[in-house]
């Protein structure tokens, strides 16, 4: 079973490329109106793969074989999906990470 | 370049990979030569790639470079993304057009990285184009788009909130 994890992006450890978007200034929120930038998802896929390797561990870390970031309709969220292990069995690890403080991207698991 | 921009699914993003330089772009060397503006067009729905001869060579150079067997991480996966964005870049997609999602995986036998940008256009219908990446003998990844036939049309599984991935089946075509 997958081990239940959730992370928060903080506009801190966002800051590098989201403030280059002009989404998350320092500690400032995603602003009325912004929505999450093409930079944005990708930065976001790869913090959450950071995240995935230190709550799954090295071993799951390794069999990850595909990524995928899709934002929602509004704007202000993101669904990532890690693929890992034997394909056939295609197994992953979802994450739903939504807006809910100023500046924050709160991030958790979606059971499989 | 190639684009394969299938009319699929649950409509909603269209695709692309591209190179995209970005930290960690490489293994060894800058990338960014290797971003090339002239790849397509950026916007969904189009075909460039078989029309414009400057585009056509792309897949000449399909297969990775050098002695030793390139094991992909998954920060390749995620690098493979902002290579593609970088291009996306260098020609803006269509107006109105949104790019929604991001798919990057291990495609031709693990030896290259197969992306796939899922755009909606401005009339509220779905696009995707799909590149592969791969690193070259110099530790640069490349990204090129695809020029396969059997790509055209191609489900992607990937695409789609409702629709249950399954990333076997976007894999085979490479």
């Amino acid at each position: 079973m997958l081990k239940q994890l959730s992370f928060r992006a903080a506009a801190g450890a966002l800051s590098g490329l989201l403030a280059v978007a002009g989404l998350f200034g320092s500690g400032a929120a995603l602003a009325d109106g912004e929505i999450l930038t093409p930079e944005n998802l990708v930065e976001l896929s790869a913090i959450g793969l950071e995240e995935f390797r230190s709550e799954l561990g090295e071993e799951a870390y390794s069999q990850i074989y595909a990524i995928t970031t899709l934002r929602n309709e509004d704007g202000d969220g993101a669904t990532l999906k890690y693929y890992y292990g034997n394909r056939e069995d295609a197994v992953y690890a979802t994450f739903f990470c939504h807006e809910h403080d100023p500046g924050e991207l709160d991030c958790h698991e979606v059971p499989q | 370049m190639t684009i394969a921009s299938p009319s699929f699914l649950v409509g909603t993003l269209a695709v692309i990979a591209m190179g995209v330089t970005g930290c960690g772009a490489s293994r060894g060397d800058d990338d960014s030569s290797s971003v090339r503006p002239e790849e397509g067009n950026g916007s969904p729905g189009n075909d460039d790639g078989a029309e414009n001869p400057a585009l056509s060579g792309e897949n000449e150079d399909s297969e990775p470079k050098g002695d030793q067997p390139v094991v992909y991480t998954p920060e390749d996966l995620v690098e493979a993304m902002r290579k593609t964005l970088l291009k996306i870049k260098s020609k803006p997609l269509a107006e109105g057009a949104q790019l929604l999602q991001f798919s990057s995986w291990k495609a031709k036998g693990d030896k290259d990285i197969g992306v796939e940008l899922g755009i909606r256009l401005a009339d509220q219908t779905d696009s995707a184009r799909n590149l592969f990446c791969h690193f070259h003998g110099d530790g640069v990844m490349a990204c090129h788009s695809i020029q396969a036939p059997g790509l055209a049309g191609n489900p992607q599984p990937f695409l789609g909130e409702s629709k249950s991935p399954d990333p076997v089946d976007p894999i085979d075509p490479f």
